[in-house]
Formats: structure tokens, sequence, C-alpha cells
């Protein structure tokens, strides 16, 4: 029983965030609007971490397997892919080098810095 | 193929070229055989071999696609389990996270420009180094190619993996917070993998930066994009 309670608490969120988006036609993903909501309920205590832990946990472990279909499509845009796949996987890893080097210095400097004026 | 026209069809499929997918996985340990990887690989072969319309395959693939919202809501539940933490460090985290973010969107432009890439190729890469579900609704505003997003987000997470710790070492970046928020932000759930092995607290704060990452490029990207296209 326990699931089915969870499952409709992450539904409904998700639902009522589709909602609000399409009332107040935000230009923001309903399902980051979710995620504001669920934080929200945590932090005033609505809903207890527990109430939605099996279903989150057992979502973000099979994550991959709900994007499948939409890799499948791959299959549609076939010539795209032929045609960049080199550029792809250049650009791919430079950039990715290049925000991991970023974020890391810029983070440990204020760190340091942090930790200095203590 | 009017036999195979009900959605369980691209259910089921989905589901046994997963489970064929993760045990591959299990047998050899490739960083490469990512079961997302396989398992779109394995999909894709079969419908060629057997020439099954994607369409047939996709009743029953956008039954599963319907998913992926709530998968992005319940990314709450790691971000709330690290906020005593976000809250500590607040300040290095969040600007690292932003300024981590946007030189990452800036240098994609300029890297896709350098090497002559079109329009629809940038649109469908802007939002690479996140996680898939929010990395899909970018791109669908910016009218690219979802499909390629994934293949973009997919090889950013191997690549992150594959170059965390040189990546680490040559930036001499060693404090285990500065560590797992610089492999979250540039190579979202795949690099977190990585970033547990390395340590407990490299992978909590990797979990963190998912989300904020996440919301930060929901912001950025469509702005960047109205910057260059005004």
């Amino acid at each position: 029983m326990k699931i089915f309670q969870e499952a409709c608490i992450v539904f409904t969120i998700y639902f009522l965030s589709e909602v609000i988006v399409r009332v107040f036609q935000l230009p923001i993903p309903a399902s980051l609007i979710g995620m504001f909501l669920l934080f929200l309920c945590f932090s005033c205590h609505i809903i207890q971490l527990q109430q939605v832990e099996t279903i989150s946990n057992f979502l973000l472990k099979y994550m991959s397997f709900f994007f499948i279909p939409a890799g499948v499509n791959l299959i549609c845009n076939f010539d795209v892919l032929l045609q960049n796949w080199f550029q792809l996987l250049i650009m791919c890893t430079v950039t990715t080098i290049i925000t991991m080097a970023v974020t890391g210095i810029s983070v440990q400097k204020l760190i340091e810095r942090k930790e200095e004026t203590e | 193929m009017n036999a195979l026209d009900t959605p369980y069809f691209g259910i089921v499929l989905t589901m046994i070229c997963f489970e064929f997918a993760r045990y591959v996985q299990k047998k050899k340990k490739n960083l490469l055989l990512q079961p997302l990887l396989i398992s779109i690989l394995s999909i894709i072969i079969l419908l060629l071999i057997f020439q099954i319309d994607v369409e047939t395959y996709q009743k029953g693939g956008d039954i599963i696609q319907l998913f992926l919202g709530p998968i992005t809501v319940v990314l709450a539940v790691p971000l709330y389990q690290q906020v005593h933490m976000l809250k500590k460090y607040k300040k290095a985290i969040l600007i690292g996270i932003f300024f981590g973010t946007i030189t990452g969107i800036i240098s994609i432009v300029i890297v896709s420009v350098l090497l002559g890439m079109d329009k629809i190729m940038l649109a469908s890469s802007m939002a690479k180094s996140v996680t898939t579900p929010i990395g899909i609704e970018v791109t669908k505003q910016l009218n690219g190619l979802p499909a390629v997003t994934i293949l973009n987000i997919l090889l950013t997470g191997i690549i992150g993996t594959i170059v965390a710790e040189v990546v680490c070492k040559i930036f001499k970046i060693n404090h285990p917070i500065a560590k797992g928020i610089a492999i979250g932000t540039s190579s979202h759930a795949l690099g977190t993998t990585k970033a547990f092995e390395m340590g407990e607290i490299e992978g909590a704060m990797s979990s963190l930066a998912i989300a904020i990452a996440g919301i930060c490029t929901v912001f950025i990207v469509p702005s960047i994009w109205m910057c260059f296209h005004l």
C-alpha cells in the first residue's frame, strides 16, 4: 500500500505543476516546478522524506530506462548524426573539461576564502 | 506489421532490452557499456532488421516517456537530503555552479561555431551537461532534436566519468566538495556514479549539483540563445 501512496503524492505534484505552467503560461518545464514544489513541501514539513522514499529510490535508480524511447528516435535523425558525429564528440569532450575545471576551481577558491576568514 | 500495433510491443521490447543491457554491463564492467546506450542501439537494430516502423514502437515508448516528469520531481529528494551542506557552503556552491554552468554553455556555443555546426545541432547541444529530463525540455523550447540531446548528454556523462580524476589533478581541485560539485555540474548523474567512487561527500555534492545546475541551465540557456540570435 505504501508504494501506491508514494506514487500518488509524486504524480499529484507533477500534475499540479503542469496545471500551474498552463495557467500562468510559464516558460519553465513543469517538471522543474514540480521539483520546487516537492522541495517546498519537505522544507515546510508538509511531506516527510520517508513518505516518498521508495518511489524516488526506484525512479532514480532506474532513471535511464525511461530515456530509452527518446533515444530510439535517433533512428529518425540518422543522416544528421552521420554528418555531425565527429563534431559532437569533440564538442562534448572539450566543453565537459572546461565546465568541470571552471566549476571546480571556483568552488575551491570560494571555500578557501571562506575558511581563511573564519 | 499490424500484429504489433499495440502499446505493449514498445513497452515489452524496451523492458527486455534494458534487462539485456544491464546483464551485459554486469558481465563486462566497461564504461562505454552504459545500459541506456546498449538498450537504444539494440532496439534501433531490431527495428531496422524487422523493418518495424518507429511509430509502432513509440506507441509504447510514449507511455514510458510519461514518467520523465515525475523523475525530475523526485530529484528534490537528494537535494533535500544534502540541504545542510548547501546551507553551510551556500555561497561557494551556488556561485560555483552558476559560474561553471554559464561558462560551459558559452563554451558550447563557441566550440560549435568553430566546428561549423549548424543551428539545429547547436540547439540540441546547449543543455547537454544536465540531467536528461531537463535537457529534453530545454531542447524542445529551442526547437532542437531531443534525440540528439540524449546522445550528447550520454556522451558528456561518459566523457565526464573518464576525465574526472585527471581534470581534478591537473587543475589541483582537491577539496571533496569542489570535486563533487564540479563533476555533478559538468556530467550529471553518470558523473555522479564516479563521484561516489571517489568518496561519500563527493557523491552527495555531485547529486546536489545535478539539481542546481539543471535549474541554472533552464534559465541561462534561453537567455544566451536569445543573445546570439537577436
